[in-house]
């Protein structure tokens, strides 16, 4: 079975302002099967991407389109299989049972027990109404609803903002369960540290560019994480950050050792190196 | 464009607006009922007999003024980017979703509106029954009057769905405003060609009669009457729906 290319952006320019583009020529193409995660600086475009993947802002030129659909055309095929769960969204004056009643209809393959069974699992009442619940169980109503919708395209912008410990957990375990070769999901977050074994390839945005998009192996394959104990750097260190008793240091991986990848550590190697980090991946 | 056009999908985003505005329609409902009881029993305590123009220009009022305001603010969504973004992202066609708004609030508005009429009409002249021993006036939907009201709020109505969809905030106060600027700067326009025009024309106390033995205003008056009226239903107001759709296309966060 071919896994199919879901967003495909080639040759993308887009800017608020005339004359200032925030992406000059940025390329991105993202497959079935794949839940990609969206890291980048504030203000690095992160948010507008997810917009214009969605069909809610229009390039200046270049070809965007999601789910072989002209992104900007909001087409209802496009729209029946998106689920984009934004960071700041605006709750109906509804009761939690009207959500299915309301919106179930617009998505054809939405499945109403798996969004109870979803309430369930993120302990949240199943009656009451959602504009005078907490800011979290809001956010929990909207994902149990999203994933209910069996889109084939999951965008989440910074989805676990205001989660409670346990239901950051009950996130990850629902997000990973809920993957398959036929559907994507793209999650925005700064929050890298909720997102581990998660997220896997990695995106980072800067500058208006797709500067890194790899998966998490060859990542593992190609730099080394370690803890360096001691006062002073490791030398060969391509960045090492301060932690209690040492160093938390990522250098190229000569050695063939196999270590776990610190997303935070590496985002911020990949900021600081991003020729370093281009020519060792693109060898 | 996608010119996608399901029943069902239109039949429910009407559905869910009337169902979210429900607290809305019924605070609509007793304004209505409560403004026109009020102003039936002042006319009714007016020594001269009911006034047969009463529900015509209360009817028309109301009608007027419930419906530029629904009509103006029927994307009310758009206000917010969060709620514009929901909005734009409910799995319909631009066509659906226009398509239930345009329904909403021209026929739905003025078949509903009547009714709710209708029906204040008779609490008032029950509460007047009450305290006077009598009805005061009784509403006849099928009207002339009426029908004219209609007519008219069409082309208000396709003048409005632009301005609700262009702007994202107080989208019916900034219409109105556009179009006090519009008429005025064409007023002025039209004012300055022609006394440019004609003012050579009246130097010296010169005036113009025309040498027909015939009626020719009236007959220009009717010819002209005849034409604008084709041009505004025919091709003004579709193209000012048109307008609207391609606006509602194009909208972004």
């Amino acid at each position: 079975m071919t896994i199919e290319t879901l967003i495909q952006i080639d040759g993308l320019r887009f800017g608020y302002k005339k004359g200032k583009p925030l992406f000059s020529d940025l390329d991105l193409h993202l497959q079935g099967g794949q839940i990609y995660g969206l890291l980048g600086r504030n203000g690095a475009g992160k948010t507008t991407l997810l917009r214009i993947i969605a069909g809610l802002l229009n390039p200046w030129s270049g070809d965007v389109r999601t789910l072989g659909h002209h992104a900007f055309e909001r087409s209802a095929r496009m729209l029946e299989d998106i689920c984009f769960i934004p960071e700041e969204w605006a709750v109906p004056d509804l009761d939690i049972q009207d959500l299915p009643r309301i919106y179930a209809p617009f998505y054809p393959k939405f499945d109403t027990d798996l969004f109870w069974k979803l309430v369930a699992e993120f302990d949240l009442p199943s009656s009451g109404k959602l504009t005078g619940s907490s800011f979290g169980q809001k956010k929990k109503a909207i994902i149990s609803f999203g994933l209910a919708t069996k889109a084939r395209l999951l965008i989440l912008d910074e989805p676990t903002n205001g989660l409670d410990i346990p239901s950051k957990s009950r996130f990850r375990k629902i997000i990973s369960s809920s993957i398959h070769d036929e559907t994507c999901m793209l999650i925005s977050t700064h929050q890298v540290r909720d997102m581990v074994n998660l997220i896997d390839p990695l995106i980072i945005l800067d500058q208006g560019q797709i500067i890194f998009q790899q998966d998490l192996a060859t990542v593992a394959q190609k730099l080394r994480f370690h803890v360096h104990t001691g006062l002073q750097e490791p030398l060969d260190a391509w960045y090492a950050e301060r932690i209690p008793g040492g160093y938390m240091a990522v250098s190229e991986n000569t050695t063939n050792e196999d270590t776990d990848v610190d997303l935070e550590v590496l985002f911020n190697t990949i900021i600081q190196h991003p020729d370093r980090i281009q020519k060792l991946f693109n060898a | 464009m996608d010119m996608t056009f399901r029943t069902p999908i239109v039949k429910h985003l009407v559905f869910r607006d009337l169902y979210m505005n429900r607290k809305s329609i019924l605070i609509f409902f007793g304004v209505l009922v409560g403004l026109l009881s009020l102003f039936g029993s002042i006319a009714k305590m007016d020594q001269n007999g009911p006034n047969p123009d009463f529900h015509f220009m209360w009817y028309g009022t109301f009608f007027f003024i419930f419906g530029i305001f629904q009509t103006g603010g029927v994307y009310t969504e758009f206000a917010q980017p969060a709620t514009r973004q929901d909005y734009l992202l409910l799995p319909a066609s631009h066509l659906e979703k226009w398509v239930s708004r345009w329904f909403r609030t021209l026929p739905l508005y003025i078949l509903a509106f009547t009714l709710i009429y209708w029906v204040a009409s008779w609490i008032m002249n029950l509460i007047c029954l009450a305290a006077f021993g009598e009805f005061y006036l009784t509403f006849q939907p099928f009207h002339n009057e009426i029908f004219s009201f209609w007519k008219i709020f069409i082309v208000i109505h396709a003048v409005f769905s632009i301005g609700a969809i262009h702007y994202n905030k107080a989208a019916t106060m900034k219409t109105t405003l556009t179009l006090f600027i519009l008429l005025f700067a064409i007023s002025l326009i039209g004012g300055m060609t022609a006394w440019s025009l004609f003012q050579s024309m009246t130097e010296g106390g010169v005036i113009i009669k025309p040498a027909f033995s015939f009626k020719l205003s009236e007959h220009m008056n009717y010819l002209l009457g005849i034409t604008g009226k084709i041009i505004l239903w025919f091709g003004l107001v579709p193209l000012f729906w048109w307008i609207s759709y391609l606006k509602l296309n194009e909208k972004e966060v």
